[in-house]
């Protein structure tokens, strides 16, 4: 059985980032996902809290274990207050840096989870939901 | 960690006793012909669909079974390296995965805007060369009954309607060649030469064994490559005789376009090399290439390969 689960890391330096990660590994070794794709997890928590710690400074990751008719998954929300992103489809293409370039980042989570959204404000803030299933 | 794998796939088993019975001839006999068989399975496994993080889970968990012999190193420092080496290599999923979107992205546009370059040409082709036809023979029939002294003048009109007509015939060309789905490879081929052997005096020969019915994108780049090889014999070789000659063997198209004319000197800059340029970019694309054979004075041989799988010919498209 898949314990109902929700937990929220805040993300406020480097170590944060390790506190997310070994978190979303357990529960995603806990729901079943295969090694490699808990190593994919990890890679696009990552990725999450580097860009929350880059362009907001502060945030925070949640993790969520999801079980929808008879599918267990991950959910992974990184919410900041930061200055907000004011072209979303600009930096989903990653055109401007060189790791972007490398389609690491938020390209990169989105094209290692099963789904992705974005949402920003610029002056508000942005959240990014990204959710995996597991192969059964 | 990675001594739990539990993907639950046949394919997955399967691949892993490959693997494991692989990785065991390479530790018990370390040689080129048991290291080989590492170089295959991860072929396989790039042709299945399998990415490096997969590939390297996959080897972890051969790796731990194999290991379990009593004089195996320690277990849990390997498992521990393992475990290292699949997380450094995590970060290359992401470019791996952007690649394999841009690969398809990029197939698709390139068919789009092949697609979209044959509609052109046929409207071209069909369209205003129909209408420039009609238009020629009305002013023929025209000019058959006017007085003596309009002739001249009309003759001029009829030029300038020639002139017209060519012009039409090489920019549908450039887009696609027509010729190709009309008369298929070998007459549309020849037809070029018979053009050539018109308009330019050239004595042409031409002999192929290839079947008509290649792959389009290979039809359609051999025959480009042949039409610019032709376009510069015309134009810079001042040569007397063309012959083109293709062959099919099992692993691709083997095509000729030899003349007696100036050769090319390789000293000099000459127009010639940006055509060739052309060529072998087009050629590229096809995984094919091209070899230039030439001496200054004894003609030039352009050798124009394109590979074919074995899968993919006859396609009746």
């Amino acid at each position: 059985m898949v314990p109902p689960c929700q937990m929220s890391v805040p993300i406020d330096s480097d170590s944060d980032i390790i506190v997310a990660r070994q978190k979303g590994r357990a529960l995603a070794a806990e729901l079943g996902f295969s090694p490699t794709d808990v190593v994919r997890i990890a890679t696009a928590i990552s990725e999450l809290a580097r860009s929350v710690l880059s362009f907001a400074a502060t945030g925070e990751i949640r993790l969520e274990a999801l079980n929808c008719r008879n599918r267990r998954g991950i959910a992974i929300t990184a919410t900041d207050r930061g200055s907000g992103i004011a072209d979303v489809e600009r930096a989903m293409q990653g055109a401007d840096s060189t790791s972007g370039r490398l389609g690491l980042g938020l390209p990169g989570v989105r094209r290692l989870m099963d789904e992705f959204g974005i949402e920003s404000a610029v002056g508000q803030g942005t959240t990014v939901s990204a959710t995996k299933w597991c192969r059964q | 960690m990675v001594s739990t794998i539990d993907r639950a796939s046949v394919e997955w088993a399967t691949a892993r006793e490959a693997y494991v019975l692989a990785l065991e001839a390479y530790l018990a006999r370390p040689e080129e012909s048991t290291l080989s068989g590492a170089y295959e399975l991860g072929r396989k496994a790039l042709l299945d669909g399998l990415s490096p993080l997969d590939l390297v889970s996959l080897h972890a968990s051969a790796l731990e079974q194999t290991l379990s012999f009593p004089q195996a190193i320690d277990r849990q420092v390997s498992a521990g390296a393992m475990t290292f080496l699949l997380e450094s290599l995590s970060p290359f999923e992401m470019p791996y995965r952007q690649f394999l979107e841009s690969s398809v992205a990029l197939r698709g546009l390139n068919e789009a805007l092949e697609n979209q370059s044959r509609r052109t040409a046929r409207q071209i082709h069909d369209g205003a060369g129909q209408i420039l036809f009609s238009l020629q023979l009305a002013l023929a029939e025209l000019m058959a009954g006017l007085p003596r002294h309009l002739t001249p003048q009309f003759g001029h009109v009829m030029q300038l309607a020639d002139h017209l007509d060519q012009q039409l015939r090489s920019l549908s060309r450039d887009l696609y060649p027509v010729a190709l789905d009309d008369l298929g490879l070998n007459a549309a081929v020849r037809h070029l030469l018979d053009g050539v052997a018109t308009r330019a005096g050239l004595k042409v020969s031409f002999q192929s064994s290839v079947p008509d019915r290649l792959p389009p994108q290979i039809a359609v780049g051999l025959y480009r490559a042949i039409h610019e090889g032709v376009t510069n014999v015309v134009r810079h070789a001042h040569a007397s005789e063309l012959r083109v000659s293709m062959q099919k063997d099992r692993d691709g198209v083997v095509c000729a376009v030899t003349d007696d004319g100036v050769g090319i000197d390789n000293t000099g800059h000459q127009p010639a090399g940006l055509g060739l340029r052309g060529i072998r970019d087009r050629l590229k694309g096809l995984h094919g290439g091209l070899e230039v054979q030439s001496t200054a004075g004894n003609g030039t041989r352009l050798i124009i390969t394109i590979p074919v799988a074995s899968g993919e010919q006859s396609d009746g498209n």
